[in-house]
């Protein structure tokens, strides 16, 4: 019988409770913005959850592509699951910042989306190369030849994270420049910038423990399957 | 006490709905892979029972 691991109880235990404390600092500790250069000054606080949500998502992706990687160099049942569980996984950091993006920006910008941004397009891109790799394994029959065709999606979608990443750097049509790294244009408040790390360790204590509960029930998913087909055959063959 | 605008208190709408589904997100996958676990743990399915044969089997 599969046992869900003490210490990815523990990690998910620390970062809910990371998570309420990020919040709960977020929303009383983080100073306030200036309201005269910001259109809705408590959605800034968005930020908090959104960014943590984004990196995390960058894990996830890095996952997905190690585990594509690995099955083509070995072929081996836990590189199969390190692309399950980074694929989920990225769908659902990769949904969180597509839809909390969004409504920060109804806010501030008074558009959702900017069409013409390379970060959101980008970023939109990954998730939807996520959701294609979920809806993938979950519609089509599980063989050798189907795993190739998602490992090779999740292969060359990862080019998309690092044009992501330095999306605003390159090429920052709307959307917010780097804030965590200091520099002259950041100037980020330390209060906000020590919440938002808090923020970034809790979702990380989440994303391992998910990890980690996610491989086991693969694995376990997995053995049944096998076993489930043992018993076919053995009832078959009578 | 601090009297806040209502230009200060702008976008608080949007911060509740974006860290709902934030939280909320998490939450449902939280509980589809408790639903999965408690459907593996549940399965007959387990490795025990799937590799020794009932002791009827086999019977007519």
């Amino acid at each position: 019988m599969v046992r869900i691991p003490a210490h990815a109880t523990a990690l998910l235990t620390l970062g809910s409770v990371g998570l309420v404390a990020t919040i709960f600092l977020g929303i009383t500790w983080a100073p306030d913005v200036n309201p005269s250069q910001w259109r809705a000054p408590a959605a800034y606080r968005i930020i908090f959850l959104h960014v943590p949500f984004a990196w995390t998502s960058f894990l996830a992706f890095s996952m997905l592509f190690w585990g594509s990687l690995r099955w083509y160099l070995r072929r081996t049942e836990r590189s199969w699951r390190l692309v399950q569980s980074g694929s989920d996984l990225g769908l659902l950091f990769g949904f969180g910042v597509i839809t909390s993006g969004p409504i920060w920006g109804m806010a501030e910008w008074g558009v959702p989306w900017d069409w013409a941004d390379l970060r959101l397009n980008t970023f939109a891109l990954l998730t939807a190369l996520a959701l294609f790799i979920v809806m993938a394994r979950r519609s089509q029959p599980d063989h050798d030849s189907t795993r190739d065709t998602i490992a090779a999606v999740g292969l060359f979608g990862f080019i998309l994270v690092p044009i992501t990443a330095v999306a605003t750097t390159i090429y920052q049509k709307r959307h917010p420049g780097v804030v965590i790294i200091e520099s002259e244009e950041s100037g980020l408040d330390p209060a906000i910038r020590t919440v938002m790390l808090l923020g970034f360790v809790s979702v990380t204590l989440l994303f391992i423990g998910f990890s980690i509960i996610s491989d086991k029930l693969y694995s376990a998913e997995a053995e049944i399957e096998l076993n489930l087909k043992a018993l076919d055959e053995m009832h078959g063959g009578e | 006490m601090k009297c806040m605008g209502a230009n200060e208190l702008a976008g608080e709408t949007h911060l509740i709905v974006a860290y709902a589904i934030l939280i909320g997100s998490l939450a449902l996958y939280a509980n589809w892979l408790w639903s999965r676990y408690r459907n593996v743990a549940n399965s007959p399915a387990s490795t025990l029972e799937a590799r020794t044969p009932h002791p009827r089997d086999g019977e007519e």
